[in-house]
């Protein structure tokens, strides 16, 4: 908790530098459900309907995240693309707490964060820049209560802010964060924090190189202090070494139901 | 409770004004296949559904009738009328519906909301055994009040033999309602009878296990809509992800051949197994595929015997061996389940193949296919033969010997083996490439040891003068030396100097890696500190293999920024160490790693070199249907080279030999222990 203020205070103090982020195109993730409606004397409707792509946003194929929509997070997984932690304690290499459905802004599933959780993307690098971008539904509707911030495994690459569009969400409760930063030479993370009051989804991060000619940087980044980037590095780091370890309890309670449960005909 | 109709109106709550609307509806939608929606958001079931249940009337028996009911509960907002069925964190629950007595393909589909879930379609028998396996994936229809439909289609059923369990599974915990299951295709005919994975007699998105054509389309989700984007963003994910550099110089291409038949694949199977084995065609040891089907499928041949690579020396006369592989040889068996095998028979061919090339065949169509990192040593396929026989083959060709000798070269049929009756139990022994145990505490009967087991202490075969110990486990898995083997690991060290050990042998035959805080505790024991290596995660989506110089400037420039892995302690052990190899994986080829070449008295026996695998990985998967993992990193040696794909060499290469196995010896362990022996001089 008191690592996460310091966090935020030491964004903020990095409010007044320039910014000057690059409006992005559409990241083909669809429309979020509107939730149960209807006005005047039309019918009460009981729940709308939606079609989403059971895959998430697979039209951004050239996604450096390993998972940047949280669909292809496999039901045992122990090591995956994205690790989540309580706080900026960074003790835990737990993975996020998942939602599913109608309050994901893409696919089926997305992250959902209790206050002052963090989440990590782990992705790579490029020859070109990198644009960036996620959305994030602040249940408190604050956008600047969300810290996303782009690192490099190296600290000799500047950890940056990727600030949101706007200080308050979009119609339909998302934020979206996003920025273009020059080329790096090393592995890429995006954190997400919930600095806010309320609860957080986090939804459709795409981390794509810049295609030619998009190659205007900003005026200028917000960098994050290193005293910020370096402890997530650190988590980084122990997200990333090598890690086999036994199956943990949701698979074992799995594998027990199966061996001994009779199917009946 | 049989699985029952019902009217779909009344289902929905319907009365009225609505009925007439719903009609309406119905007859825009003659060819439906699945329930749908009503306007105003009401769920009807489709009419042409042959079982729908949404618990209205209250539940149905548990598919399994040992489990307790089924919970519901009033739900406003339930899918389909007023109740939903309640899943509890890390709980299933299930339904059966008895089918009508024709062979047709089904939809089948259910509702879910909450914590993570995942649905699947159990097809069972007369014997209550899961024989085939349908998993439910997201259509992609979900609704406003978080209700997230799972289905599949196409699943195949013969309603004279089989009958259907549904349900899902819940690691967070859940609600399900709706489940609906609709004709949706006629079939001919179902599950032929086959022989082994070799036989063509199976048709598109069936495959050969157990001597049956199983359907394994259920195994996938339907090609999806927009193929092309999904192929080209998974094709995507080994281009820019996977790590290691010699498998993305020489074993990538041939992934990505494989992905090609994605763009034209006509049926799901082809499609998701064209992903399957693209990633088995990476060929590492961290890269793997798995599916539902491995949880699910109850094997009714099951076999307990295990095998090894070795030296056939007793009848190299009636079977000269091969000119590319090993013999393969039995090295221990449980006490039934065997086919009257013993340590030290010889298994020479699968249907006509030598059995490891059989297995290495077994990569197009086997979701689990193992592998090591390296293109040269096969344990992984010697060690899975117990189970991929009793699923793929027809027949094996086999030498039984004794002490006296050998016989002739006998055929047992395997698609002929009687199924288990059900419930029978089967001897738990493991296939750890250790023909016997020596350490008093190991477990000699089952082979079997827990994750975070060390077995220490004086060798059976030494005494309390001469003073020889061993450590036998498997894991290397600790995050801080005191969790997970750490504990045990650090006792059996422990153990080495309060009893003054005169020399030891580290028996890791099959390592199943962990952590670098597991070989930390033997490096430290055995070696003087030194630098060992250097892992680097991938870093840009365009990387390719680095020269030796670059390789050089990364390894000495993590040297000197203290982020190189680091061996050993500044007053190491001076009694002989042997340290014993097989098969091995991550952590556990770090181990020899460290240890090679860093002290004259530590030395390796084993038959070939470890894997290789020197990287680590991340998660992807679909669901509960199919999970693979990626190696996400190379390693840099000294020297400059990258590790991963090269395995350790042993100091002392030693096969397994028949004519030990049979007269009750472990030919690996017998090397290092003279070694020992003769270091400690008389």
């Amino acid at each position: 908790m008191k690592y996460a203020l310091f966090l935020i205070a030491a964004l903020a103090a990095c409010g007044d530098e320039a910014i000057n982020p690059v409006a992005l195109t559409g990241s083909g993730g669809s429309t979020a459900a509107s939730g149960a409606g209807g006005s005047g004397g039309a019918p009460v409707v009981k729940r709308r309907v939606e079609q989403r792509n059971p895959f998430g946003n697979v039209a951004a194929i050239d996604n450096l995240l390993w998972d940047g929509d949280f669909e292809w997070r496999a039901t045992f997984a122990s090591q995956y693309g994205w690790y989540a932690s309580p706080s900026t304690q960074f003790y835990e290499l737990g993975l996020p707490p998942l939602e599913m459905g109608a309050r994901c802004r893409s696919g089926i599933k997305c992250a959902r964060l209790d206050p002052q959780w963090v989440i990590l993307g782990l992705g790579v690098a490029s020859q070109h820049s990198l644009n960036v971008s996620v959305w994030a539904k602040p249940e408190d509707g604050m956008c600047n209560a969300v810290f996303v911030i782009l690192l490099s495994q190296s600290n000799s690459e500047s950890a940056v802010e990727v600030p949101a569009e706007s200080d308050a969400p979009a119609a339909d409760g998302w934020c979206h964060f996003a920025l273009l930063v020059p080329a790096r030479d090393s592995a890429t993370y995006l954190f997400v924090q919930n600095g806010g009051s309320g609860q957080l989804i986090v939804d459709d991060a795409v981390i794509t190189p810049a295609v030619e000619g998009q190659d205007v940087l900003p005026a200028g980044l917000r960098i994050a202090p290193e005293s910020v980037a370096a402890p997530i590095r650190a988590w980084a780091r122990a997200a990333t070494r090598p890690r086999i370890e036994p199956p943990n309890e949701e698979r074992l309670r799995f594998e027990e139901r199966m061996r001994t449960r009779k199917w009946t005909r | 409770m049989r699985g029952w109709m019902l009217s779909p109106l009344r289902a929905a709550g319907f009365g009225g004004a609505r009925v007439a609307a719903a009609f309406v509806l119905l007859a825009f939608t003659a060819k439906a296949r699945a329930g749908d929606f009503l306007d105003d958001g009401s769920f009807y079931f489709d009419p042409a559904a042959v079982a729908s249940f949404d618990f209205e009337d209250g539940v149905p028996e548990p598919s399994d009738p040992r489990d307790p009911p089924l919970t519901r509960s009033d739900a406003s907002d339930a899918l389909s009328g007023q109740w939903v069925i309640d899943v509890e964190p890390f709980a299933d629950a299930f339904v059966s519906i008895d089918l009508p007595d024709v062979m047709r393909t089904y939809r089948a589909s259910l509702w879910v909301r909450g914590g993570d879930s995942a649905g699947f379609a159990v097809i069972a028998h007369e014997d209550g055994r899961a024989a085939e396996v349908a998993v439910l994936y997201p259509t992609g229809r979900i609704t406003s009040d978080g209700w997230v439909e799972l289905a599949n289609e196409g699943i195949r059923v013969d309603g004279t033999r089989s009958g259907l369990g549904i349900g899902v599974f819940s690691p967070e915990g859940g609600q399900m309602d709706a489940i609906e299951l609709v004709p949706d295709g006629d079939i001919d005919g179902i599950n032929p009878a086959c022989f082994g994975a070799l036989d063509d007699a199976c048709g598109v998105g069936e495959s050969c296990y157990w001597g049956e054509c199983r359907n394994v389309n259920g195994w996938v989700p339907p090609i999806p809509s927009d193929r092309e984007v999904v192929t080209q963003y998974l094709e995507n994910r080994l281009r820019f992800l996977f790590g290691p550099f010699l498998q993305r110089s020489i074993d990538l291409p041939g992934a990505l051949i494989a992905m090609e038949a994605m763009r034209h694949a006509s049926d799901p199977w082809s499609y998701w197994n064209s992903y399957a084995l693209a990633v088995r065609r990476l060929h590492d040891g961290h890269t793997q595929f798995g599916g539902l089907a491995d949880f699910v499928l109850e094997n009714p041949k099951p076999l307990a015997i295990c095998f090894l690579e070795g030296d056939a020396d007793l009848s190299h006369l009636t079977e000269p061996s091969d000119p590319e592989y090993h013999d393969v040889l039995v090295s221990h068996v449980g006490a039934d389940h065997n086919l009257g095998l013993a340590p030290g028979d010889r298994l020479v061919r699968i249907d006509g193949l030598h059995p490891i090339e059989w297995s290495r065949m077994l990569v197009e169509g086997n979701w689990n296919h193992p592998t090591a990192a390296n293109h040269q040593t096969f344990a992984e396929h010697a060690s899975q033969l117990r189970s991929v026989i009793s699923r793929f083959a027809s027949e094996i060709e086999v030498i039984r010997c004794n002490p006296q000798g050998c016989g002739a070269v006998e055929v047992i049929s395997i698609r002929d083996l009687p199924a288990d009756a059900p419930g029978t139990p089967v001897s738990p022994v493991a296939c750890d490439n250790r023909p016997l145990r020596h350490v008093p505490t190991a477990p000699f009967e089952t082979h079997a040891g827990d994750w975070d087991a060390a077995y220490a202490g004086l060798l059976l075969e030494s005494n309390t003068i001469e003073k020889i110990y061993g450590i036998e486990w498997e894991s290397l898995f600790t995050t801080n030396g005191q969790d997970g083997v750490g504990a045990n690991l650090n006792a059996g060290i422990q153990l080495l100097e309060n009893d003054a050990a005169r020399g030891v042998i580290f028996d890791h035959r099959t390592g199943t890696g962990g952590t670098l805080a597991g070989p930390e505790i033997i490096w430290d024991f055995a070696v003087t500190t030194h630098p060992v290596s250097f892992m680097l995660t991938r870093q840009r989506a365009e990387d390719e293999q680095p020269t030796l110089a670059a390789g050089l400037a990364i390894f000495q420039q993590a040297v000197s920024q203290g982020n190189a892995e680091v061996a050993g302690s500044s007053n190491p052990s001076s009694i002989p160490i042997a340290l014993l190899i097989t098969q091995d994986v991550s952590a556990s080829d770090w181990l020899p790693l460290g240890l090679k070449g860093a002290a004259p008295n530590v030395r390796i026996f084993g038959p070939y070199a470890t894997s290789g695998s020197f990287s680590t990985f991340h998660q992807l998967g679909y669901w509960l249907g199919f999970n693979m993992g990626l190696a996400s990193a190379d390693t840099y040696l000294p020297d400059g080279s990258t590790a991963n794909g090269t395995g350790i060499e042993p100091d002392v290469v030693v096969l397994p030999k028949q004519s030990d196995l049979v007269n009750g010896k472990d030919t690996v362990f017998e090397a290092a222990l003279a070694w020992i022996r003769a270091e400690l001089g008389p």
